[in-house]
């Protein structure tokens, strides 16, 4: 099966390197591995005096207890409430008044911190890092606040935001088995019935060296940086619990299923979310340049045919996302005023099946090339952004290396995989079909 | 088996401990502080009097064009909507190419193009440059203005201003400018379906040929292009453009509100309260204060060092976060507070914003905030060099805000120079609690009974009209 897909990318290559003159970038970086596991990858631009450092944990919502879900999310709140030797509120504060700045995320798949600081303060960033994977300070007042502040943001992101329920409905039924299936930033119920052991044994299995990715890059100097990185993370023990990496497949489908979400909101809007193979298979190219055939740029099929031409939505998306065990492509649209949702379904799934039926041309393949390009080339303008794809690349592809060939992935692409792939992934059988409407349609009991 | 190798390593991690030589009780000593350079872009200015600032960067093989048009705040009227369409009509095709082909030329080159009622952007691949430059120099200057475009964008404005009846954040806004402003104020005013269906054809030809003038505009190029290059490629696009009178424009600077009002708006779909507390005051962005006001207002709001975050947040756990502060403005400066807070701690939140507010007015930031203060604005403006299109930023700001020709070069020194007691006045000149505007968008049946105690309570409606009826009981 692996050889067959190789052959196939080989032959893809060949033809795909002809059309495109502009190269990617490269990045140069450097790579070691600690004893204790963990992976630092640095990069050296000395253009601006700053640093960006960051640590990506190879943990997310999917790692999670069924029972406990919301861990990493809350995680990402806890871990800047201090350590044995930072006090509690000391972390942003201090990130701040050295004149760096900082931030964190989680997703389904992994949790990533990160700061930019001036370089001369590498090493304080580097310390402070250390102390978040070596004995971060979790106790019950700081639980106690962070859970109201995650209630706080769970009403802001979802409850109070139109249409902000969108992935959570979406992912709920488009994965019935895999953990995908509950949102990230998981149950309250959950978050209060957990006891603070239950907090302390997830950061002792995931928060831990052979669990993570540290990733710098900004003006350094190489062989300074590693002296610093081995004497902060060294003594960092390797993680005791047990990683819990599913493994259950997200079976294929063979019916639709069709739901309507009643939300605040004026106009409808009409989701039609497909499941996606795992990131790293080598459809995942041919998947994004679909998504940019449909509704990147002014001239894209679905932005023309249902915003300019019929009239009838005032905007659509697509796009992939791509998660570690296999995502959605999702694609939604909201209804121009005095639209039903099925007028826009229809529209839409008349699009979407004369891709899958004809193809694109030649003419619109050039296009979509012409503006992948144009976005692989153009990425990588920020130190913040070259240590984060470093770290993701390291992460999802075991290769940190794998950014400097995203061109060449993509110039593998043919024209007629972007119909295969829309004829694989887009079948309407397997897809997940919302449509938000308005609660004052809702059927009263 | 697999249990006792890790069982292994992580002692052998621990016995590391015992021979390191880190010091874990304090933080590390900083290395020597970088110089931060600014650069001085290249400047030049056509005959038509088009300013124009190039950047070289070679990094990616990428070029930038930013015009930005600069002219008076107007009062659209009963034509609100259109500065909103005026972007998307100059897009709406050009005299020799149709809004698909001219979409169509862009995407296929893989460039942006962008257009505001006061701004407009290309970027391509260097590769592509005279294309992009022919695409952009057709939509600038030979826009064409179809009526079915008009047709097609009003019906989705006024699709949008529906669904913005729902949205809360997007409420906020709308009401808190017209009660703070008025409706007849450029700050104030709002779109409706009246406004948007009353616009035609004609509004936007006359708008363009009003304000589109290259003597209040200002270009920035940045990317892989040298100045000798890009002064030829703009003699070519530009200089043909005629300059004109452009016609200024004077707006009475609003009253700050006199007691403190609160401004409600029922949604009672709302799980959260959406606060604002501000008001208007005056401050120009050349006036020499602005420096120590944004430290003030760093105290105040900034991010996850500000006074409203540590209170509303880490100490109340009321809020995802909560922020503030001064934006200096050439015609009325303002200052906004806001949270979304759970709606029983509405008025709990209100009250701390508010006790905030008052506190600031006190003089009593500390040399510790100070410090802090300083540090995160001058960070943040090292970490804004990383990006090339800065110091042209820098450039046409102090061109549009009037600063002192230096203002960018000596900023850090006068953040630096910045004493306690200065900053302090500063607060106390700017910050106060009383005589507020309290702005909220929530389900006020769950807390609109106890906020009369902070002044006198209006009720408006999402579109920023006060209620006819009385508040209920």
């Amino acid at each position: 099966m692996r050889k067959t897909l190789f052959i196939t990318a080989l032959a893809g290559l060949l033809w795909g390197t002809a059309g495109v003159a502009t190269a990617q970038n490269r990045i140069e970086f450097k790579e070691f591995r600690l004893e204790n596991g963990l992976t630092v990858l640095m990069h050296r631009d000395n253009t601006t005096p700053i640093v960006a450092v960051s640590v990506m944990y190879h943990v997310g919502s999917k790692n999670e207890n069924p029972a406990r879900t919301g861990f990493a999310h809350f995680f990402e709140h806890l871990l800047f409430e201090g350590t044995e030797n930072i006090g509690r509120g000391e972390f942003m504060k201090k990130i701040e008044s050295i004149g760096g700045t900082l931030n964190a995320y989680t997703s389904n798949d992994i949790t990533y911190y990160h700061e930019v600081v001036p370089a001369n303060y590498l090493e304080t960033a580097l310390y402070m890092e250390s102390e978040r994977m070596l004995h971060a300070k979790i106790d019950s007042v700081g639980v106690e606040t962070q859970r109201n502040v995650v209630k706080e943001e769970m009403r802001q992101r979802y409850d109070n935001q139109p249409y902000g329920t969108i992935l959570r409905e979406t992912f709920k039924r488009s994965h019935q088995v895999h953990p995908y299936h509950w949102p990230v930033i998981g149950s309250l119920d959950h978050l209060n019935a957990a006891t603070l052991d239950e907090f302390m044994q997830f950061y002792r299995t995931y928060y831990v060296p052979n669990n993570a990715v540290l990733s710098i890059a900004g003006d350094i100097d190489y062989a300074q940086t590693e002296t610093w990185v081995r004497q902060y993370f060294s003594e960092i023990p390797v993680g005791i619990g047990t990683i819990n990496r599913p493994q259950v497949t997200e079976p294929k489908r063979t019916q639709e299923i069709k739901d309507v979400v009643y939300d605040n909101i004026q106009l409808p809007a009409v989701v039609l979310a497909y499941n996606l193979p795992p990131k790293k298979h080598p459809d995942t190219y041919a998947l994004n340049m679909l998504s940019t055939f449909l509704t990147g740029g002014n001239s894209s099929l679905l932005t023309k045919e249902l915003v300019d031409n019929q009239q009838k939505a005032v905007g659509v998306a697509a796009f992939p996302l791509d998660l570690e065990d296999g995502g959605v492509f999702l694609t939604y649209a909201i209804a121009n005023m005095g639209i039903t949702a099925d007028t826009v379904q229809r529209a839409l799934d008349e699009q979407i099946q004369k891709v899958i039926a004809g193809g694109i041309t030649e003419a619109d393949f050039q296009k979509l090339k012409a503006q992948t390009e144009n976005d692989v080339v153009s990425r990588h303008g920020s130190m913040a952004g070259i240590a984060e794809s470093l770290a993701g690349a390291k992460t999802f592809f075991g290769d940190a290396d794998e950014i400097n060939r995203e061109m060449e992935n993509y110039n593998r692409v043919t024209r007629e995989d972007i119909q295969r792939v829309a004829r694989e992934y887009l079948a309407p059988e397997s897809r997940v079909v919302l449509h938000y409407l308005p609660k004052s349609e809702e059927p009263k009991p | 088996m697999k249990k006792i190798s890790i069982y292994l390593l992580a002692m052998a991690g621990t016995c590391l401990t015992a021979f390191a030589q880190v010091d874990r009780s304090s933080y590390p000593e900083p290395g020597p502080a970088p110089r931060i350079n600014i650069g001085d872009p290249a400047t030049f200015t056509l005959d038509n009097g088009l300013k124009v600032f190039v950047v070289e960067n070679h990094k990616l093989p990428r070029v930038t064009y930013s015009l930005v048009i600069d002219r008076d705040p107007i009062l659209e009227g009963d034509k609100a909507g259109l500065t909103t369409l005026m972007g998307d009509m100059l897009m709406g095709g050009t005299t020799s190419r149709s809004k698909d082909e001219l979409d169509e030329a862009i995407d296929r080159i893989g460039a942006r193009i962008g257009v505001t009622s006061t701004s407009a952007t290309a970027s391509s691949l260097k590769k592509y440059n005279g294309q992009l430059l022919d695409l952009f120099a057709d939509v600038l200057f030979h826009p064409a203005f179809p009526p079915s475009e008009l047709d097609k964008l009003k019906k989705q404005l006024i699709s949008s201003l529906a669904a913005a009846k729902d949205d809360p954040s997007s409420i906020i806004g709308v009401v808190r400018n017209a009660a703070m402003y008025g409706k007849d104020h450029p700050y104030g005013e709002t779109e409706t379906e009246t406004t948007v269906q009353n616009l035609q054809v004609a509004d936007f030809k006359a708008y363009y040929n009003t304000y589109f003038k290259p003597n209040v505009a200002y270009l920035a190029i940045v990317g892989d292009i040298t100045v000798a290059e890009a002064r030829d490629l703009v003699e070519r696009y530009f200089a043909g453009w005629q300059k004109g009178e452009v016609p200024t424009h004077e707006w009475p600077t609003p009253p700050s509100p006199q007691g403190t009002k609160v401004v409600l708006v029922n949604r009672p779909a709302s799980a959260q309260s959406v606060i604002n507390v501000g008001y208007p005051l005056d401050l120009k962005p050349n006036n020499p204060d602005v420096i120590a006001v944004n430290v003030v207002s760093r105290v105040l709001g900034g991010g996850s060092s500000g006074r409203l975050f540590l209170n509303l947040r880490e100490d109340k756990g009321y809020t995802y976060g909560a922020y503030g502060g001064v934006t200096p403005d050439e015609l009325v400066a303002s200052l906004n507070t806001s949270a979304s807070v759970r709606n029983p701690v509405t008025d709990s939140a209100t009250h701390e914003i508010i006790h905030e507010l008052e506190r600031m007015g006190k003089k009593t930031i500390t040399q510790e905030e100070l410090d802090l203060a300083k540090a995160a604005l001058a960070g943040s403006f090292g970490r804004s060099l990383e990006q090339p299109s800065t110091i042209a930023r820098f450039a046409i700001n102090t061109e549009l805000q009037k600063l002192p020709k230096d203002f960018y070069k000596n900023y850090l020194q006068n953040l630096d120079k910045l004493t306690l007691a200065q900053v302090n006045d500063i607060a106390a000149k700017y910050v106060h609690g009383d005589n507020v505007q309290i702005t909220i968008v929530g389900k006020t049946d769950d807390f609109a009974d106890r906020m009369d105690t902070f002044g006198e309570v209006q009720y408006y409606t999402p579109t920023g009209d006060p209620e006819v009826k009385e508040p209920r009981p």
